[in-house]
Order: structure tokens, then C-alpha cells, then sequence
């Protein structure tokens, strides 16, 4: 008898321990993993960009044709086709785009060296950085420091260090259309000098 | 005579009833005590110190705003609390947001709080001291003596301040709130303001605020969105928001612990107050038909039918009075106890008041159900006939069924529950709302997961382990990028930007992101460059459904927008709209450092070293996880509620089987003495017994599950609603169908087969004495 009256007791005690157990759902402390070494922190080679190289033929590699298309200045109705290098960075900027179009503000306009700007966000590899001496209206460039510019005048001799992105297809008009944009947007009350709306046009 | 020979006879059953009455009591009651005395004291609070009718916190805002705002022609008055925003971080922990520093001039008169959690007096405020919330005491593990630094600029050193003591802040008190205030002297705030001033732009890293409280004129007709929308189109305002809310929400926030509390002890309440009704019906039904014989006699001694049902009713009803009052009085000292528990949660003492004019007429009423269902269900006794035509009538129909000498156990169960069906569908009924109960309650507890993941995946835009936030072009995003692979591998990545905007003319939040395939989308389409996605609360709010065309706004620009769909967001009790990068580059700059960077981790369990590793080595970040300061408490609170109501339950049900065992056991006392002279051991005739209650109890426990599952997930989901949560979804859990499915049955079993124990003390030869006395 006292056998029935342990095993009573033992399954009301069952019920409230799996009970219980179940309830307090606690899920396993994780043992810290401490801080990360030295040389996750700053591994070699990230300090400086790697060597540059002079641009043998940024059009080597493959290029996404008519990957997007741009309109300069807002309220214009022109498309402008871009055709994006197949590199890690312009793959990242195209990831930032979809099929609905992207109001872009560029907020630095340089008429004498040819470009307007913008910082943008991200992070990209610098390793397909290279070394450019002249520059034609209508290429695109991320800089070191996230900026990417459009330059809209050839600029021969320019020689700088960074990641060709992109290019502009047609160029006829190119520089006209950007100091258009750039005059008619003077005052615009977020400082910006000109607007792009930019749609991503391949999937 | 009778009543007392009554209440000798039946102290088994009264006192069953009077725990379970006393236990509905107590539970109700102090329900609706900490409820009320919960929403009084903080409403009381925030009325005395000044909140308005709404709030906005603003930084940078000309002195003219008030005067501004007090020219609407439905404004009352304004009124403006100085304050400044700055980082702080305390014991080597950073904050995940900025703290606001509250002046102490005696202009607002705050309340303090004592280390033992009551109301203290109001001490003067030295300068080099702070006062803190209770809540950030149980946050951050600071106690009285610490210290707090506070970083304003750049190019000073941060200023520290020692922890003397707590006050009462009944607008960010609040462990649900992330925003904590801190209370300084006049001379420290001055010296802080003055610091944050002379910082260079590039250097500033806190800013002067304030609170303005707007009052909206009692004889105003606008609701109050579209007086905030007045407001908002009158003046300036939005020009200088941080964040802005109604008195309403700030109170949810406040009360959502308590509320949380209150509304499963509530629900919990009107399950008991069922079993009690079933219980006391199923006790009425078996003593009467014991005591049908001694009733026949005593009417054909003259008795009137009536006379005897009076024994009866002051007998139970006596009983259930006395156990409504003391479950009455003792609420009152468990809302003292949960009052006092729970001020590191509310960031206040609550007053717990006796809600009398509440309490008297619920307590009343549950008297007067009673007092029906015992005339309904003695109505029984006046029909009984004397004495010999009751021996007419009597006896029992017995069911023939197979009997089987290896199932012989289980074989004899099954032939008494057929033969006495409705003595066992009590037993059923309170098993089938017990396991509807407990699933509901285990569904919600599967929802909100072990760390309260649940929640967090509500009130988030979108899931996430780790975010990080760069407020400057220094911040070396990668390098920090590199930090949190090392802690575990990054699996998904997206950004998130939250912008303050407006919706057809309301205030809103716009969680923006760049990659819109992780929002929660409950229905129609996720929003592309022209539409956008509301929550329940914007769509009921605005009145707008899917395909409705609405005017967003934001930094002066607007924009058309469909709506496309309806998404899942909780932050700011459902007040936000989500929206594409795409969709809002047309209304509001991009390229600025509004940007967070979501990372969903391989290993999420390391989430929180990777956050207090940054935090504690890079300046110009925020950091945060899915969690917030509050989380911790509400997912503690939530998992202790279902142990309690799993202990409460198995109570009810060792009443339960205690009541309905003993009445069965005391009428089967001549046929277990037959089983007994015939061979048949006390053992199997317990785990007969036992498994009578193993079998209807799985029935009815079925029962109550399937409608759990048939009901619970609409059913939470409709209470969810009022906190901003649009969907809930459970389903089959271990928590919510597993655990009680077997809990339940398991349990009556293991009372039945304890309470049959007297099993072993019957013999025909002691049945044979006690009918020759």
C-alpha cells in the first residue's frame, strides 16, 4: 500500500517538477567569449589601401549593362543609362537599389574639377582600388572615404586612387544637363546641389 | 440542530469550498486592487507633476514656442520643463540611450523613494549629487553611492555625478521605458547647460531640451489626434520634436506591468469563479442524494422541504460569504506586497487604495450568483418524497460491462463511469477549464520564449541581434564589422532608419529600411518606392485600409503614398508606419547618419558581449539588441505568473479530487468491502479508482485543449491589439498543449490514487459493525 501512495506522490511531484521545469524556460547561460585578439582588430593590410594599381582596363571586367538609369535634377524626364562594373563595390551600391526609384541628394558640386558628390553608406572593399589618369565625363568613382562621385567633364591628368564603378552610356548633353540641375536647385532648403533619381533596372 | 449537525457532517466539503471560494476571492480582488490603485496612482502622479494632455520633447526650441502654441485656438495653456539629453554610462555600462536631466527647483514637486521601496521625504538635492529611478537601480545593478557619468562634450571630461538616492518619475519611470531621467541640483544643471552651450558644434555631445506640456481647453470638440494634428499645422512644433506622447500612452507604458498582472490574475479569476460553480454543483448534487434518506425522514417527522433547503443554503451560503470577505481582506496585503515588489518595475511606490465602491458591488454580485446557484441546485430537496415512496425510487442504474482479468483495473473503472456518468462530469468540467486555461496561459508563455523573444520580435520593426548605429564619418564601421564577426558569424544584414513624419497631418514614427523584406507584414504587400505599411493601430487610428492613398510628410516635404500593406510593429503602442528607403528618399535626406545597421548573428546567444565590447571601446556609436530595459523584468514576471497559476491549479484540483473523491468513496464503501472479500487487493482498487478520474479527466482536458487550439491564438490576439501586437500565433507548443495536456490528467490521477488511501481500511466485517450500530 505504501508503494501506491509513493508512486501518488511521486507523480503529483513529477507533474509540478516538469511543471516547473518547463516554465522557468531558461535557456543556457553562454560562456563569454572574451574580447576579440589584436589582430581582428586591426589585421594587417587594413591600415593602408592596398598598392594601387594603375588601371589597366576597368572595362576588363565584366560590365552590367544599362544597370540603372538615372534622371539629373527633379521634375527632368530624360533617362540616362548606367552601365555598373561587375566589382564588389558596385555590387554593394546596386544593393541599396530596387526597381522603385531612389531620390539621391548629392550635396558637393566642384565646376572646376568636374564632379558632384556624395558620402554614401556601406562598406566596400577596396580591393579593386586603382590609380586613374585621365577621366572622361560620365564615369563613376567610389573614393576611400565612401564618397562617390560623377564626374561630368573629362578631366585629363586627374590622377586619383579609386574604385571605378560605373559609367555613363551616353554622354552627349551630360555636363549641360548636371550645371542645369545644379543652377536650378540653388536655395533648395537641405543644401543640396543636385538631385538624381536613380532606378535600378536589372534584377 | 440541523445546520450544526450539518456542518459536522459536510466540514470535508465546506472547507473545499471555502478554499476554492477564498482563492477566487483573494485572486480577483487583487486584481482589480492592483489595477486601480495602479492607474490612479500613476495617472494622480503624472497629473500632479504636470503632464498634459500631450507631450512633446523637444530640442533647440526658441522661447516663443510657448507663446507660439498658446495662440491654437484649442490649446488651454502650455507649459515648458527645462531638461538636457546627454549619454551617460554607469559601472562601465554605457546606455543605449541618451538619460534626461531633470532640474530640482521645487517647480515640479517630485516624490522620493526609499531604498525599502516606500515614500520618503523630500531631502535637498546637493550639488555632485543625482537622483535615479528605481527602475535603473535593477537595470543597470546601481546603488546608492555609485557613480554616474554624463558625457557633454568632446573636449571636456564627462561629469560625474554620486547616486544619492531615488525619486518618483511618473512620466519615464517606467522600467518599459528605455529613456531614464535623472534628478540634479540647480547648480550642477546650470553648470552642465552652460557646458553643453560652449561646446563647438563638432564637440556637443549633449543637448538642452525640454518637456512641453500642452493642455488641450476643456470645452474643445477635437479628439485628440486631430488636436495634435492642430497643433502640429498651427505652429512650429515638429520642427523641434524629438518625440512626442499622448497622456494615454504614457500611461500604458507606466501601467504595463501591473496591467499584464492584473489581466491574467483576472482572467484567472473567472476560471476559478466556473470551477466553483461547477464544484459547488457537483458537491450539492452528491450530498443530497447521500442525505436523500435522512431528508425523507425528517419530512415525514413533519420537516418542511423548505426548512431543510434553508439548512443547505446558510450552511454553503454562510460559508461562501465568510470566504468572499477574507479573500477580500486578504487581497488587500497582497497588493501591498505586490505594490511594494514591483517598484523597480514602475519606477514608483504605488498607493494601494481600497477600491470599495468597486470591489463591494463585484464581490455583491458574486455573492448574489451564488446564493442563485444554491437555490437552483437545492430546488432538488423540496421534491424529494417521504419516506417509503423514496425507497421506491431509489437505486441506481448499474451498467453491464466486459470485465477482464488483465484490464480488471481499468475494466472496473470503465464499468462505474458508465454507470454513474454524471457524478464524473464535475470532475470533466473542471478539467476542461483548468487545461483552456493553462494552455492559453502556456501559449503565452511559448510566445514570449525563454529570453522574451516574443516581445522583442512585436516591438521590433524587424528581427535583429545586434545594432549599430555610427553618428559620425570616424566611427570605423569596419573594423566594428570585424569585432562582431569575430563573436559570431554574420548571417543577414540590413539598415533601419527611424524619422519622425506625418501621416495625413498625425505624428508618426517611419521605420525606414533598405532591404523592406523584413518587415513583419501581417497583410496585403510589402511597400515599394510609392507605398507604405501601417499597423493596426495607424490603419484604426486614420481609418485608412489596404490601397488608400495617404499624404506623408517630413522635413517639410510631402508625398503621395498607397498604403500596401498592414505590418507588425509594437514600439510606440503601434504608433509607426514602415516605409522603403526608396519611398522615403522622396520625402526625406538619406545620406545623413540616421542609418542603423542591423546584423542577425549565427550565434545570437553572444549578442550581449558583443554589445558591451563596443560600447566599452567606440566612442560615436549606439549599440543595442533586440531587448530592452524592461524586457528582462516583464519575461521574469510573466514566467513566474504561470508557475504560480500551475501551483494554483493543482491546488484547485487537489480540492477538486479531494470534494469529489471523498463523496464517491463514502458511497462505494459497501461495494469496495464486496471487491475486498472477494479477493480483490486495495491496490487495484485505488488505481481503479484513480484511473476512473485518469479517463475523464483526459476527456475533458481534450476538450479545453482543442478549444485552446481551436480559440486561443484569436483569442490573445484581440487582447494583444489594445498593446499595439497586430498578430499572435502559437499553435501546437509544449507549454501552451504538451505540458497541460499531461499536467492536468497526471494530476487528478496522483490526487485520486492519494485520497483512495482510506480504501485500505475497508473490510466487509467493519461494514457489518457500523450497520449493526
Amino acid at each position: 500500500m505504501m508503494k501506491l501512495q509513493k508512486m501518488a506522490a511521486w507523480l503529483a511531484a513529477v507533474c509540478l517538477v516538469f511543471g516547473m521545469a518547463a516554465l522557468a524556460g531558461c535557456s543556457p547561460k553562454t560562456v563569454d567569449p572574451g574580447s576579440p585578439p589584436e589582430d581582428v582588430i586591426h589585421p594587417e593590410g587594413t591600415e593602408a589601401p592596398a598598392e594601387s594599381s594603375t588601371a589597366e582596363d576597368p572595362g576588363a571586367a565584366a560590365v552590367l549593362e544599362d544597370a540603372v538609369s538615372v534622371r539629373i535634377g527633379q521634375g527632368e524626364s530624360k533617362d540616362w543609362a548606367v552601365s555598373m562594373y561587375n566589382n564588389a563595390a558596385a555590387n554593394t551600391m546596386l544593393g541599396y537599389l530596387s526597381s522603385s526609384s531612389l531620390l539621391f541628394p548629392t550635396y558637393t558640386y566642384e565646376e572646376e574639377e568636374g564632379f558632384v558628390a556624395q558620402n554614401i553608406r556601406g562598406s566596400y572593399t577596396r580591393d579593386e582600388e586603382a590609380t586613374i589618369q585621365d577621366i572622361k565625363a560620365g564615369e563613376l568613382y567610389l573614393f576611400s572615404g565612401g564618397q562617390l562621385r560623377l564626374y561630368f567633364k573629362d578631366i585629363p591628368g586627374a590622377n586619383i586612387t579609386a574604385t571605378p564603378v560605373g559609367y555613363f552610356a551616353e554622354t552627349d548633353g551630360l555636363t549641360e544637363a548636371v550645371q542645369t540641375a545644379y543652377t536650378s536647385n540653388i536655395g533648395d532648403v537641405w543644401g543640396v546641389s543636385v538631385y538624381f533619381l536613380i532606378t535600378k533596372q536589372i534584377d | 440542530m440541523l445546520l450544526r449537525s450539518a456542518a459536522q457532517r459536510q466540514r470535508g466539503s465546506a472547507a473545499g469550498i471555502f478554499a476554492l471560494v477564498f482563492l477566487l476571492a483573494a485572486c480577483l480582488c487583487t486584481a482589480v486592487t492592483v489595477y486601480l490603485s495602479g492607474t490612479d496612482s500613476v495617472a494622480g502622479e503624472m497629473a500632479r507633476l504636470g503632464y498634459g494632455d500631450y507631450t512633446v520633447w523637444i530640442s533647440g526650441a526658441p522661447e516663443s514656442l510657448r507663446a507660439e502654441l498658446e495662440q491654437v485656438p484649442d490649446v488651454d495653456h502650455a507649459t515648458v520643463q527645462p531638461l538636457l539629453f546627454a549619454g551617460y554610462e554607469i559601472n562601465g555600462r554605457y546606455s543605449d540611450d541618451e538619460g534626461q536631466l531633470l532640474l530640482a527647483d521645487g517647480a515640479v514637486p517630485y516624490r522620493f523613494v526609499s531604498e525599502q521601496g516606500e515614500e520618503m521625504e523630500t531631502p535637498e538635492i546637493q550639488p555632485g549629487t543625482v537622483y535615479i529611478s528605481p527602475a535603473l537601480r535593477s537595470t543597470f545593478d546601481v546603488s546608492i553611492g555609485d557613480t554616474i557619468h554624463f558625457e557633454l562634450s568632446r573636449s571636456e571630461e564627462p561629469v560625474s555625478l554620486t547616486v544619492a538616492g531615488c525619486f518618483a518619475d511618473a512620466f519615464m519611470g517606467s522600467s518599459m521605458i528605455d529613456m531614464k531621467s535623472f534628478l540634479i541640483s540647480a547648480a550642477d544643471w546650470n553648470a552642465m547647460r552652460d557646458q553643453i552651450q560652449q561646446a563647438s558644434r563638432a564637440d556637443a555631445l549633449g543637448r538642452a531640451g525640454a518637456m512641453v506640456h500642452i493642455f488641450q481647453r476643456a470645452d474643445s470638440p477635437l479628439e485628440p489626434l486631430d488636436f495634435r494634428r492642430e497643433v502640429s499645422e498651427s505652429t512650429d512644433i515638429a520642427l523641434y520634436t524629438a518625440f512626442s506622447y499622448q497622456r494615454e500612452s504614457i500611461l500604458s507604458y507606466m501601467l504595463l506591468l501591473q496591467n499584464i498582472l492584473a489581466g491574467v490574475c483576472f482572467a484567472f479569476s473567472v476560471v476559478l469563479l466556473i470551477l466553483c460553480l461547477v464544484v459547488l454543483g457537483h458537491v450539492l448534487s452528491v450530498i443530497v442524494e447521500q442525505d436523500r434518506e435522512d431528508i425523507a425522514s425528517l419530512k415525514s417527522m413533519g420537516q418542511s422541504g423548505a426548512g431543510i433547503r434553508g439548512v443547505y443554503l446558510a450552511l454553503y451560503g454562510g460559508i461562501i460569504l465568510l470566504a468572499l470577505l477574507l479573500g477580500l481582506a486578504t487581497s488587500q496585503e497582497i497588493s501591498r506586497l505586490l505594490a511594494s515588489a514591483m517598484v523597480s518595475s514602475t519606477g514608483m511606490c504605488i498607493s494601494i487604495r481600497f477600491p470599495a465602491a468597486v470591489l463591494i458591488p463585484i464581490l455583491l454580485a458574486i455573492a448574489a450568483l451564488f446564493a442563485l446557484f444554491l437555490r437552483a441546485r437545492t430546488a432538488q430537496i423540496l421534491g424529494i418524497p417521504p419516506v417509503q415512496a423514496m425507497r421506491e425510487t431509489a437505486g441506481e442504474r448499474a451498467v453491464q460491462t466486459p470485465l477482464r482479468k488483465r484490464t480488471l483495473g481499468l475494466d472496473m473503472a470503465w464499468r462505474e463511469l458508465c454507470s454513474n456518468r454524471r457524478k464524473y462530469i464535475a470532475v470533466g468540467l473542471v478539467a476542461g477549464f483548468l487545461a483552456l486555461f493553462l494552455s492559453v496561459i502556456g501559449k503565452m508563455g511559448t510566445w514570449l520564449g525563454p529570453n522574451g523573444e516574443g516581445l522583442m520580435n512585436a516591438f521590433s520593426v524587424a528581427d535583429h541581434d545586434l545594432g549599430v548605429q555610427p553618428f559620425n564619418a570616424s566611427v570605423p564601421m569596419d573594423e566594428i564589422e570585424r569585432v562582431i564577426q569575430w563573436y559570431s558569424p554574420v548571417r543577414e544584414t540590413y539598415e533601419l532608419a527611424m524619422q519622425s513624419v506625418t501621416v495625413d497631418g498625425q505624428e508618426y514614427t517611419a521605420n525606414v529600411l533598405d532591404d523592406t523584406r523584413w518587415f513583419h507584414v501581417l497583410a496585403g504587400e510589402v511597400c515599394d518606392g510609392d507605398s507604405i505599411l501601417i499597423t493596426d493601430t495607424v490603419a484604426s487610428e486614420l481609418g485608412l485600409s489596404i490601397g488608400d492613398s495617404v499624404q506623408v510628410a517630413a522635413n517639410g516635404r510631402m508625398g503621395t503614398y498607397r498604403v500596401s500593406g498592414l505590418y507588425q510593429c509594437a514600439n510606440g503602442m503601434g504608433s509607426n508606419i514602415g516605409m522603403s528607403i526608396q519611398g522615403y528618399s522622396q520625402i526625406g535626406d538619406i545620406t545623413g547618419y540616421i542609418w542603423c545597421y542591423h546584423y542577425i548573428l549565427e550565434n545570437g546567444a553572444v549578442r550581449d558581449y558583443a554589445m558591451a565590447y563596443l560600447q566599452d571601446h567606440y566612442r560615436g556609436i549606439d549599440v543595442h539588441t533586440n531587448s530592452w530595459s524592461g524586457l528582462d523584468g516583464i519575461v521574469f514576471v510573466m514566467h513566474a505568473l504561470i508557475a504560480v497559476l500551475y501551483l494554483i491549479a493543482a491546488v484547485c484540483i487537489l480540492i477538486a479530487v479531494a470534494l469529489a473523491a471523498g463523496k464517491l468513496l463514502q458511497s462505494e464503501m459497501g461495494k469496495m468491502a464486496v471487491y475486498k472479500s472477494m479477493g480483490l487487493f486495495a491496490g487495484r482498487l485505488r488505481l481503479s479508482f484513480a484511473l476512473r478520474f485518469l479517463i475523464v479527466v483526459s476527456i475533458g482536458t481534450a476538450a479545453g485543449i482543442g478549444v485552446s487550439l481551436l480559440f486561443g491564438d484569436a483569442l490573445i490576439g484581440y487582447l494583444f491589439r489594445s498593446f499595439g501586437i497586430g498578430e499572435f500565433v502559437v499553435g501546437f507548443s509544449l507549454l501552451g498543449t504538451v505540458l497541460p495536456a499531461i499536467a492536468v490528467p497526471l494530476l487528478f490521477f496522483a490526487f485520486a490514487l492519494a485520497f483512495s488511501a482510506r480504501l485500505k481500511q475497508v473490510s466487509i466485517v467493519s461494514l457489518l459493525s457500523e450497520s449493526d450500530l
